[in-house]
Formats: structure tokens, sequence, C-alpha cells
């Protein structure tokens, strides 16, 4: 087994915060094994020496919604079917799943940020808080692996830009 | 024989009356009318300001709106509110001169322009004359070049003309440079002509799929002496081998580098261990990569410096560092993220 000895940052003394997207966290291995995103996730948390080190932040971008288009600039929300929303409830948990073992790695804060323009933002948002919700009615979050924090972080453009 | 022309003013009364035209003649009267109207009006305005107490013009229904004596910096902290809304910005620069001139900043923060001529959005370089004219480059501070999808039409000093350099010389105040397709060998003999002027002010670099080797790539760089962050982003990688020559292009200056670092898909072999050799080392507080040669490199190089980083597990290039074979992802698996990350960022998300 590789011992992903390249990915080290044990010397990185001031690294207060992880970042990493959403869509990178629910791939899954068609074979069953464990999830190579999971066992990347946790190799890096292994390596943190950090003192500083707190948050972990995963990012969700517009793409990372199913239900939205955009068309002539413009974002468009349309009511999911029930299965497409049974399989992102599904994806949902399997990213839970992946946080909560990192965590067992080492304790850090879990935030979830949805990074997409204004226009979209409180939908987003409350599709966010919707998963946390439902994670938390299947008790998937308890004092080890506490409730996340669900931030909005609006991507506005600059006249001109 | 017509009567000589003279100067009303020299003529007496009755002289300037014989030789006045009937046209004229009404002019006179009106003009007449409306000063005695005028004297009359102004007369009636102070007879009722005595008699109603003595108020002073200034206070009376004729002055003017109380937004245009807002202290300007109150005004700033109102027009800051609508930095990301040019429709109440547009409004606000009507509203006085003193909201015009705050307003108008945010306004022409950021200069788009496309280099490719099927492109959508501002042709190069129709905005860089329309805005030179009025005055306005200086205002910039973002300033981007976008260049073509389909066919290459990245920025080169073919774009450029005795009158256009002179009107891309005005844009002295960019902070954010933005540069898509740039043809860096075809500047190269004279770049600090073109680019010179950005030298003190550029804090923010981002180069999208440059043209050129990886020296003179960071000779580039290296022409901005406060640059703080850095963007690299989809290397096509064209030359196979450097050019013997290139070892004589020394950075002019070393730039700090102390800010956020975001590489992309840039998978040219040693252009960042060349960077943090010339530099003298790099100092990025915030980092994101993906798909890069020379990860680990890049992160001990920032070892006392680096509080964020961004990491995606999915990264192709994450093989050759983290994945044992059996469990690599899949294509299937590892494309579309990636791509849709990076079509969404360079489109809306700002990377």
């Amino acid at each position: 087994m590789s011992s992903l000895p390249d990915f080290d940052l044990s010397r990185n003394k001031s690294l207060r915060i992880l970042e990493v997207p959403a869509s990178s966290i629910s791939c899954k291995s068609s074979d069953g094994s464990p999830d190579p995103a999971s066992r990347f996730l946790k190799h890096v948390l292994s390596t943190i020496t950090s003192t500083a080190f707190f948050e972990i932040i995963v990012l969700y971008w517009d793409c990372d919604f199913r239900g939205v288009t955009w068309h002539t600039g413009q974002p468009h929300f349309r009511e999911l079917p029930q299965a497409v929303r049974t399989e992102e409830a599904s994806r949902n948990h399997r990213r839970f799943e992946v946080l909560r073992e990192m965590h067992k790695v080492r304790d850090f804060q879990l935030v979830l940020s949805a990074t997409v323009p204004g226009c979209m933002g409180e939908y987003l948002m409350r599709m966010l808080e919707e998963a946390v919700a439902e994670e938390k009615a299947k008790k998937g979050f308890d004092d080890f692996f506490p409730e996340p924090l669900v931030l909005y972080n609006a991507q506005r453009t600059r006249p001109g830009g | 024989m017509p009567p000589k022309k003279t100067p009303t003013s020299s003529l007496s009364g009755a002289h300037a009356v014989y030789f006045l035209s009937p046209h004229l003649t009404t002019i006179t009267a009106t003009g007449i009318e409306l000063l005695t109207k005028r004297v009359w009006y102004r007369t009636l305005a102070r007879v009722r300001r005595i008699c109603s107490g003595g108020v002073s013009p200034e206070t009376s229904r004729t002055h003017s709106s109380p937004a245009t004596r807002l202290p300007q910096e109150i005004v700033a902290i109102i027009i800051a509110y609508l930095t990301f809304d040019t429709r109440s910005l547009r409004a606000c620069t009507l509203t006085c001169y003193s909201w015009y001139i705050a307003a108008v900043p945010h306004l022409h923060h950021t200069l788009s322009i496309s280099t490719d001529p099927w492109g959508q959005g501002f042709q190069w370089p129709d905005p860089i004359r329309y805005m030179h004219m009025l005055g306005l480059l200086p205002l910039v501070k973002k300033f981007q070049v976008r260049g073509g999808s389909f066919i290459r039409v990245g920025l080169s000093p073919k774009l450029f003309n005795c009158r256009i350099l002179r009107q891309f010389l005005a844009l002295s105040n960019v902070q954010e440079l933005d540069l898509e397709q740039l043809d860096i060998p075809d500047f190269v003999p004279r770049i600090q002509r073109y680019f010179g002027h950005f030298s003190h002010t550029v804090r923010s670099l981002a180069l999208r799929e440059p043209r050129g080797s990886r020296r003179q790539i960071i000779y580039f760089i290296g022409l901005f002496q406060h640059l703080q962050d850095l963007k690299l982003i989809y290397d096509r990688a064209e030359l196979q081998e450097e050019p013997a020559d290139d070892l004589t292009l020394i950075p002019p200056f070393s730039p700090p580098l102390g800010g956020w670092l975001t590489v992309m898909h840039f998978t040219r072999v040693g252009l960042l261990k060349d960077m943090i050799d010339l530099f003298g080392g790099i100092r990025f507080r915030y980092m994101h990569l993906l798909d890069v040669d020379g990860m680990p490199l890049l992160l001990d190089a920032c070892t006392k410096t680096l509080e964020i980083v961004v990491l995606d597990p999915t990264d192709p290039r994450g093989e050759q560092i983290s994945f044992p074979c059996k469990l690599r992802p899949t294509i299937s698996q590892l494309c579309p993220p990636c791509l849709t990350l990076i079509y969404h960022g360079t489109s809306r998300s700002g990377y």
C-alpha cells in the first residue's frame, strides 16, 4: 500500500484552515472499497501538526446542487423528482460519513460554505440547511461530531466585470 | 447707398432705433420684459421673506436637497453599500457632483476586454479608446483581457499601435491584472514599455494559458515589484525545450508574493521551482492547488506562512502522490467535478 509520502503538511506550522470542494468528497469506489477521497483526506489530516489548525471548510459551488440550471445568465430552479432527491440525500449522507471519519483522526470545526452568486444564495443555503437537518434527524451528529456551521459566501460581480 | 454699419454703442438712442430692424426691436422688447419680470418676482420674494420673519434664501423652498450637503465621507459609506449594484450606482451619479465623485470609481473599477473578434463583451481596443477620451482610465483598478476560445487571439504587441499604447499607458492605477493567452515572447524585447507602468501598482496577477518559456513567464511575474497574489491557470506548455538564451532573463524585481496562490492545471515542469529560486522564496498564506507540478515543493516553500490550503482529493495528479493503484478513482469520477469547477470558475466565480 502507498504510504502517501509526498503529501505532508507537518512542516506547515501556521496552517489554520483546510478547504475541500464538496464534489471531491462524494466520489465512491466502484468496487466497494473504502473511498479514496476519504483515505486521502484522512492522510492529510494526520500529517497536520499546526497548533493553529481548527477548521475544515467544505466548499459548495452552484454546480454541486442538482436542480439549478443557467439560462441566459440567470439561474433557474426546478423541482427535483423524488428519485433524484433520494439520490441527493444519499450523497449528502455519504459526505457526512467521510467527514465523520475524518473527525476521528483529528478534531476540527466543520463549516459548509455555499460560494454561489448572490441571486441563488438564499435557495442554496436552504438546501444545505435541509441536508444538515436530514442528517441530524438520522442522528448523524453527536458530541464527537457536532453539527456543522452553514455559511453563505456571496459571489458578486463588480460593474464592468 | 446703404447706411454704413456702425457699432450701436457709439450711436445715440434715436440713431439706434433708426438702424434696428423690426426683428431686433422685438427681441429687445422681449428682453426688457423678462428683465422687468425678474426684478418684480425677486422683489416679491424679498417682501414675502421679510413678512414671514426673515428666513434666509438657503433654507427656503428653493434650496438644494439635503443629500447634496452630506459630508463626503458619509456619501462614500452610502455608496460603498451599492458597490455591486450597477443600476443604483448609475442613479447615484445623477444625484449631484459629490455623489458622482463617490460613485464613479466603483462604476469603472473593472475593465474587461476581449481580444477575440467573435467573442462576447467589449472588443479590443474600443473600451480603452472611449474611456481614455472621457479620462476614466485612471479609475480602473482591475483590468481583464480575455482571449479567444476557439481561435487563440491572445494579447500581443500586434494589437497595439502608437495611439493605443499611449491610451493603454493611462491605466495608471491598476491593482489586479488578469491576462488570458498573453504572448510573452512577442513582448519580451520591450516588455517594460508595455507593462512597466503597472509595476508599482499591481498587487494581483492572473495568467491564463500564458505563452512563453518558463523563464519568460517568471520574468513577466518579476515585473511587478509589489505583487502579492498570483494565479496560474491552464498551461498548454507548447515548448518542449527551454530556449538557451532565456537564462539571460533576470526578473527586475523579487515580488513579495505573500497573499493568495492559485495554480490549476499548470503542469509545466520546473516553473515553480525556478520561480522560488529566482525570487529567493515565496511566502503565500493561501494556496489553491489543482493538477500542479511540484505541489510538495510549494507546500515546503511556505512552511512558515501558509494558513489556508484548498485540496482536491480528485486531483488528476493526486494519483502520483496519494492513491494506491487499486483505489484510483476512475476517469468518470475524476473529470466531472474538476471540469465543472474550472468551467464555473472561469465564467463566474473569479478564478
